[in-house]
């Protein structure tokens, strides 16, 4: 026994050390290789199909709006933890520090561009056919400039990262370089996207979305014959529609998806956890019961009422014709848990209504967020046209009319809107009226030239609305880890 | 055998086959002399089973029934030595004499216990290194679910706070500070000499958007305190090296009891108390809320659509004190130990039960140890240490987060204290003003989780001694954690109606495995003395988890127990595995002269599968040098000195990440896509992976003195530490615009210094009366010396509350950054000065660039979640057969978030519940104060939520326990050896100027920046109890 023990220890011993083949060599067994990602067709389209949801900030959206409306004429916030920033953008007293600039603009958007990359800088080693490899770069090159155009909207030229191999310390690109990567990349692309209604599945792009793109690229940019003519092929698709539907329901649950053809890119919601549409919880007022003006929306107390609130300017719901439709998603007036009916049409105090879901669970609703829609392109045209001409063209008139008639407003004509700067003038009230809600305010009043002045007309000391303000700083996150890429002026 | 282990252990097998040669040489034959003898105590009992060796042979035996003995020897000179557990090791010169009569005195506190380290134990006296030792006596007395709470204010430059009175709620150890940013700050366990697996098997979650809880329940909940004999505490690098890249944080060395020779003794200790929330945060009650709130609606003129009044009737609802109760805690264990010769056993079956003073929590542990030990001393050893353990957790909505997503006692500080807390048919009321929030009640019944734990941890180890002076011991372990814990939202629950029921099951299994080897040996050669250890361990770590979630149940009844019936379209499922393996090589020589010069050497080699092939092996060396200055001729005949010992060392330990794989770049799922209105999956990188990854380094150098005086009545520890870290591991920001949010890199280097302090005294020392106090201090300083060319990285706290901590080269880590108050607008100020629509009764802060704007560039830095220093104290008195134990223990100078005033003073919500101190001073023109605003909404400045008015002094005074024992007179009889009842009081007062629930909170995981954050409230507790010895 004893004898045995004397060699068993040692043995043991040297045993402990060679326990296994290679020792130190271990298995993730819950990852991929990426070799098995980037080489294969469900790999890289899984890829792809990340570079969309990077993209599709569901959640997030309702900041998204709010940064781009909270700082103009049409919205206010007040109370919840979320007005700790959106007082600051109401304010103008925003800086690089403020969270929703890189958390909800920044930092998925360059995730999304990220995975765009991998996408590019593989595809050609993918087994697959030669028509999804087309089809897949095609996509993969418009996400990017998609994103690319967003950030350029919110912050101008970005640092513009092409593959995933680039240094951390990249400086920001040109203001020229920027334009022309965003306009020749989706130029370049359109040929290999399909048709609208023709994509594998909805919410992947075509044709319509990356001439939206490229339209409201060029119209913000203020490339007005690229602008009409992109928006011209978006109408020549002759797939989109704003006769569908009433205003009112345009944004309901029940009219998603492929067959809204209005809608050519949206946010596509869920009423689930991290897929939600948060954006009613903060519009409802406080102890919202129902109200008279939308006896179809049938409010639960399962739905979260948000201790923050996501109001509109009086005086800008008070430019709006009684007779607008689109007044029909406003809220002025409602009755609480008490019963007591509360008037919110004054005080800058109405409601957006343009998402309420009666699905709603907790804070998420189903609405999908609109990003492109038709009428979008249809006003786009318009005004480029406007801006293009002396005076405005009669196919001006015929677009701004469609929008109009839809709201129940009678016909723009060259009697009561003779010159450029009065059919201008409408454009921009027409453009606040129907896109309440959908974030598209920063961006109009900018390229009308009154976002700065308007704040100061509002009150906003001249001080902190200064004429740097028009671009949002780079998030402070980047400017510090990454030693190349410069501030914006005056932050 | 694999050609790479054979090149990489080449130097190690011929170091050790050397060693081997040398002892199959040294053969020994000599004349034998026969000696007699008994060994007895002071009282003349004869002892059983104590150890007679002569000292540099071979020869050994034990003392028999009556303590007799035969020993041959083989010099008519030699020396004996006599060890006996529990009394003083004696050596005898037999000077020619062939019988010797050995008196035995029970071993006090002295220099000559036994103490464990790393891969063996010494002499205390022969210590080189700077290790506290604790036996089980001297844990703080009282019914503790955990060992890390008895040793609360026990040891010097050791940090214990329990975060939250949650039962079995996560324990703070720091050991000296803060060794790594985002590595590991928590000391490695090691019990019975196999190193523990200290991570949860299930995380942190918050399944369906309820509060999620950062603060796991403490793994080390499964060790039962009182089957624990000693703890040794390994600070400096000397002591911790031998560890290498776990020892960077201090190591703490558990040794379960064993059995001691002689019959079968049983004992039972049983407790039962009382617990109570020792301090209830005051905010307003229904009238004074009616009237704050009306008044600052009526001084500001508020629109009433968006700011409704108070009305309608009042409650007086105390929503706090409708969460909490008074709870029992009890404990029973009993004990079954004896051996004799060569045998000895020690089992023990204990059960824990508390029950949390907040409604639906609590904890139960049921376990059982097993100690056997099978040894003829210098032949062999052979044992076996086993403990198995149940544990039943209770959760309630316990944690950080906000409106909806808060915890029951968030909603219960904010809710409407005039609303009624059910309507009048029984069911939950629900404000609607307080929206989003739910009802606390419904929440603290209604979103609840159990866990049940089941975890086995033990090693067999055997040791052969080829002679005496050489042994080779392998040891084998294993601990094996498995964790479900199942969570229930229920339909009776805002949240829970949405979803129509959730339930949300979650399995973890960590198993970690141990195959360890060592060779010891000791030899004198005249005046020197060699102890020598060289070994080689393999560990490997894996984990498991399998998460699975329904909703939208037809039935909610079986809540989590039938998943399998909510909505199958809407069922979640996900899983992972991981797996981590540890290769060491470790030798450590220590050589006296003289007895009086001491040296200790020890390395270890770590080879880690969490880096890249370039940097798998990090080395660990260590040196320290000790003089017994007692011996030296000076001091020798100094009576008034009993034992003086200088130390010092110098060594590298290591840290690793806490993280898997962090050098590989893979890809793993990634956020779904939406098309078509579905849910698609997706694939992304996983990291962005650093293939340089490479072991945190920390170097430390200790100066020590251990000092004993007037016969060892006065004895203590004096000592300086410094220790740097290298090469922090630390999740660099990346620049977002890469895609990745952060990548963990090697960077920078911060240091952690400070002295330690401990004295222990007898101060009276009579027959029926005897008075012992302990006193010990630690003070530490921390400074971040480079984060490899950052600036600075500010951190973001948890809720609303955004950025609140910095990390800058020259600061402590734990900063807080901020705003400060300096008062507030008053009517008759110059506002030409103050930021654009400001208003009278406005906070004023500091503007520090004077721009007229208070922004980001305003802030400073507001003190560190660090303390100066800490300490504790004790006092033992007996008289007769009473005896009284009464420890103290206190921190000064750390600060912390306190979110209670975050939300007073910031509030989310205009008609949420407020601190009643702030809202009742509140600024009017009438008390036109500096201390509070008027709270009126709509001050532009925003929320600033960081400033000097919510980060507070949380420095404290504690008497954490006493206890009050008495010893029964018992008639001579043959069952009962021993009986004792005590009573004693847990948290009993403290001394603080901090406002929030308690100065030693924690709410959030991280254990460097302080948030007191709803948190769980602490506990006062009392019990009584009964040990009974048989």
């Amino acid at each position: 026994m004893k004898n045995i023990i004397k060699y068993i220890l040692p043995l043991a011993v040297l045993a402990t050390v060679s326990a296994c083949e290679k020792p130190l060599d271990v298995t993730p067994y819950s990852e991929f290789a990426p070799g098995n990602v980037l080489t294969t067709e469900s790999g890289i389209k899984s890829l792809l199909f990340s570079a969309y949801a990077q993209q599709q900030t569901q959640q997030n959206s309702r900041f998204v709006i709010n940064d781009a409306e909270d700082c103009t004429d049409m919205a206010f916030n007040s109370g919840g933890a979320e007005n700790g920033q959106l007082v600051q953008i109401i304010n103008f007293t925003w800086d690089a520090n403020l969270g929703t600039f890189q958390g909800d603009v920044w930092a998925p958007n360059y995730r999304c561009i990220r995975d765009a990359n991998g996408v590019i800088e593989n595809i050609d080693n993918v087994n697959t056919s030669d028509a999804n490899k087309k089809l897949f770069k095609a996509e993969a090159r418009v996400l990017r400039a998609y994103s690319y155009a967003t950030l350029y909207n919110f912050f101008g030229p970005v640092p513009l990262r092409t593959t995933t191999t680039q240094p951390g310390d990249l400086a920001r690109a040109t203001d020229e370089e920027m334009r022309n990567f965003i306009a020749t990349e989706i130029t370049e692309s359109v040929a290999d996207l399909p048709d609208p209604g023709k994509e594998q599945a909805h919410g992947r792009f075509n044709k319509g979305v990356a001439y939206a793109i490229l339209a409201k690229f060029y119209l913000n940019t203020k490339e007005w014959q690229k602008s009409a003519d992109a928006c011209k092929s978006v109408m020549d698709l002759n797939y989109y529609s704003t006769t569908q539907y009433a205003f009112k329901d345009l944004f309901r649950v029940e009219n998603e998806g492929q067959t809204n053809k209005e809608m050519i890119l949206v946010l596509p919601c869920k009423n689930e956890v991290d897929f939600g549409n948060w954006f009613m919880a903060g519009a409802l007022p406080p102890g919202f019961k129902s109200t008279p003006q939308l006896p179809e929306f049938n409010y639960q107390s399962t739905m979260s009422n948000f201790a923050t609130q996501y109001r509109l300017r009086t005086a800008f719901v008070n430019t709006m014709a009684q007779e607008d439709k689109r007044r029909q998603l406003i809220c002025t007036s409602y009755i609480n848990n008490a019963g007591a009916t509360v008037d919110i049409s004054g005080g800058d105090n109405p409601r957006s209504f343009k998402y309420w879901d009666n699905a709603t669970i907790g804070n998420n609703s189903g609405n999908d967020v609109p990003i492109y829609r038709y009428a979008d392109i249809l006003l786009s045209r318009a005004e480029a046209l406007n801006e293009l001409s002396a005076t405005p063209p009669a196919e001006a008139f015929t677009l701004i009319n469609q929008i109009r008639a839809r709201a129940g407003l009678p016909d723009l004509t060259q009697a009561n809107t003779p010159d450029k700067k009065s059919f201008r003038d409408a454009i921009f009230r027409e453009r606040g009226w129907e896109f309440i809600t959908e974030g598209k305010r920063r961006e109009d009043l900018i390229r009308q030239g009154t976002f700065i002045s308007s704040a100061i007309a509002r009150g906003v000391p001249a001080a902190q609305a200064t004429p740097d303000k028009v671009l949002f700083p780079i998030p402070q996150s980047e400017i510090q880890a990454n030693k190349l890429c410069e501030q914006n002026a005056g932050y | 055998m694999n050609q790479t282990v054979i090149r990489q252990t080449g130097s190690r097998l011929s170091f050790l086959l050397t060693l081997l040669a040398f002892f199959i040489c040294s053969a020994l034959s000599a004349q034998q002399i026969s000696i007699t003898g008994k060994i007895t105590s002071e009282a003349g009992e004869p002892l059983h089973g104590a150890t007679i060796r002569v000292k540099d042979a071979n020869q050994n035996t034990l003392s028999g029934d009556d303590g007799t003995f035969t020993l041959q020897v083989d010099n008519a000179n030699a020396t004996l030595e006599v060890e006996y557990v529990g009394y003083a090791t004696r050596q005898i010169e037999l000077n020619g004499r062939r019988a010797v009569t050995v008196v035995l005195t029970p071993a006090g506190k002295s220099l000559s216990e036994v103490v464990v380290i790393g891969y063996g134990s010494v002499k205390k006296s022969d210590l080189t290194g700077s290790v506290a030792s604790i036996k089980a006596d001297d844990l703080t007395k009282g019914t503790n679910v955990n060992m890390q709470q008895a040793l609360q204010g026990r040891v010097a430059g050791v940090q214990i706070y329990q975060k939250s009175g949650e039962p079995g709620g996560a324990m703070s150890v720091q050991i000296r500070g803060i060794t790594s940013i985002t590595g590991n700050n928590a000391p490695l366990y090691v019990i019975d000499g196999m190193p523990v697996n200290d991570a949860v098997a299930v995380g942190s979650a918050s399944p369906g958007g309820t509060t999620s809880n950062p603060n796991n329940r403490n793994p080390l909940n499964t060790l039962n305190p009182s089957d624990i004999a000693s703890i040794e505490i390994l600070k400096d690098a000397s002591a911790t090296a031998i560890y290498g890249s776990r020892g960077a944080n201090g190591v703490v060395l558990i040794t379960t009891k064993k059995g001691s020779v002689g019959r079968l003794t049983v004992d039972y200790n049983g407790s039962y108390g009382r617990q109570q929330v020792s301090h209830t945060q005051r905010y307003m009650t229904g009238d004074e809320y009616t009237t704050a709130i009306n008044g600052i609606i009526h001084d500001g003129n508020l629109n009433t659509s968006n700011y409704p009044e108070v009305t309608g009737d009042n409650y007086n609802t105390d929503w706090q004190d409708l969460l909490f109760r008074k709870a029992t805690i009890q404990s029973h264990d009993v004990s079954f130990s004896g051996g004799n010769a060569t045998s000895k056993y020690y089992v023990s079956a204990g059960y824990f039960g508390q029950d949390g003073v907040m409604l639906n929590s609590g904890t139960k542990r049921y376990n059982v140890n097993v100690n056997l030990e099978l040894s003829v001393p210098y032949k062999y050893n052979v044992g076996v240490s086993l403990a198995t353990t149940y544990i039943k957790d209770a959760y309630n909505a316990t944690g950080t987060g906000l409106n909806d997503n808060g915890s029951a006692l968030y909603m219960a500080q904010n809710y409407d204290p005039t609303a009624p807390a059910y309507n009048e048919d029984g069911s939950y009321y629900r404000s609607p003003l307080m929206a989003p929030m739910d009802n606390p009640l419904a929440v603290i019944n209604g979103q609840y989780s159990t866990g049940e734990t089941y975890r086995t941890f033990g090693n067999i180890h055997a040791e052969y001694f080829f002679v005496p002076t050489l042994s080779a011991k392998v040891r084998v372990g294993a601990d094996i954690n498995d964790a479900q814990r199942s969570f229930w939202i229920d339909p009776s629950t805002l949240t829970g109606a949405s979803y129509n029921g959730y339930a949300d099951v979650r399995d973890g299994k960590r198993g970690y495995y141990l195959i360890e080897g060592t060779v010891n040996y000791n030899e004198s050669f005249g005046k020197h003395k060699i102890n020598a250890v060289a070994g080689a361990t393999y560990e490997r770590y894996t984990s498991n988890s399998l998460v699975a979630n329904a909703r939208s149940f037809a039935l909610a009844d079986l809540t989590y127990y039938a998943i399998g019936t909510g909505d199958q379209t809407l069922n979640g499922v996900s899983n992972g595995k991981q797996e981590n393996i540890l290769i060491s090589y470790l030798g450590r020589v220590n050589y006296s002269f003289m007895d009086r010069y001491l040296l200790t050497a020890s390395l270890r080699a770590d080879g880690s599968a969490r880096f890249g092939p370039e940097n798998k092996y990090g080395y660990f060396p260590s040196a320290a040098l000790s003089w017994k200055m007692k011996q030296e001729n000076f001091l020798k005949n100094v009576e008034a000195v009993s034992d003086l010992k200088l130390r010092a060392s110098y060594g590298a330990i290591g840290n690793q990440p806490n993280v898997n794989y962090l050098y590989l770049s893979t890809y793993s799922a990634g956020r779904d896509a939406v098309f078509n209105g579905d849910r698609v999956t997706s694939i992304s990188p996983t990291r962005s992976a650093n293939v340089f990854l490479q072991w945190e380094s920390a170097r430390q150098t200790d100066i020590g003195l251990d000092f004993s005086f007037f016969g060892s009545r006065l004895s203590g520890t004096a000592d300086y530490y410094n220790r740097k870290t290298f090469n922090l591991l630390y999740d660099i920001p990346l620049p977002l615009s890469s895609g990745f949010g952060a990548q963990t890199q090697n960077v920078g280097s911060m240091r952690n210094s400070g002295f330690e302090f401990a004295l222990n005294g007898t101060i009276v020392d009579q027959k029926d009366f005897k008075l012992d106090a302990g006193f010990n201090i630690t003070t530490l300083k921390n400074k971040i010396l480079s984060l490899g060319g950052i600036d600075q990285v500010i951190g973001s706290g948890p809720g609303s509350i955004g950025d609140y901590s910095i990390l800058k080269p020259g600061e402590s880590m734990g900063s807080f950054y901020g705003y400060v108050v300096k008062g507030v607008w008053q009517t008759g100020d110059d506002f030409s000065k103050a930021p654009a629509g400001v208003r009278p009764g406005d906070l004023k802060y500091l503007d520090l660039d004077g721009n007229q704007v208070i922004d980001a560039s305003d802030r400073v830095i507001l003190g560190s979640s660090l303390p100066d220093y800490y300490y504790g104290f004790n006092l033992n008195a007996s008289y007769k057969a009473l005896s009284l134990n009464v420890s103290f223990e206190g921190s000064h100078g750390a600060k912390m978030l306190n979110s209670a005033l975050v939300d007073s003073y910031y509030p989310v919500d205009f008609r949420r519940n407020k601190l009643a101190a702030l809202y009742l001073n509140r600024w009017t023109p009438d008390n036109p104060t500096n201390e509070y605003p008027s709270f009126i909404p709509g001050d532009v400045q925003g929320l600033k939520n960081v400033t000097n008015k919510t980060v507070e002094d949380a420095s404290y005074l504690r008497l954490q326990a006493v206890q009050l024992s008495y010893q029964l007179p018992l008639p001579e009889n043959k069952f009962v050896s021993h009986a004792s009842v005590f009573v004693s009081g847990q948290n009993l007062f403290t001394i603080t100027n901090y406002s929030g629930s308690d100065p030693a909170a924690n709410a959030v995981g991280s254990n460097i920046n302080r948030v007191d954050y709803n948190t769980y409230p602490m506990t006062r507790t009392f019990t009584a109890g009964l040990n009974v010895q048989f």
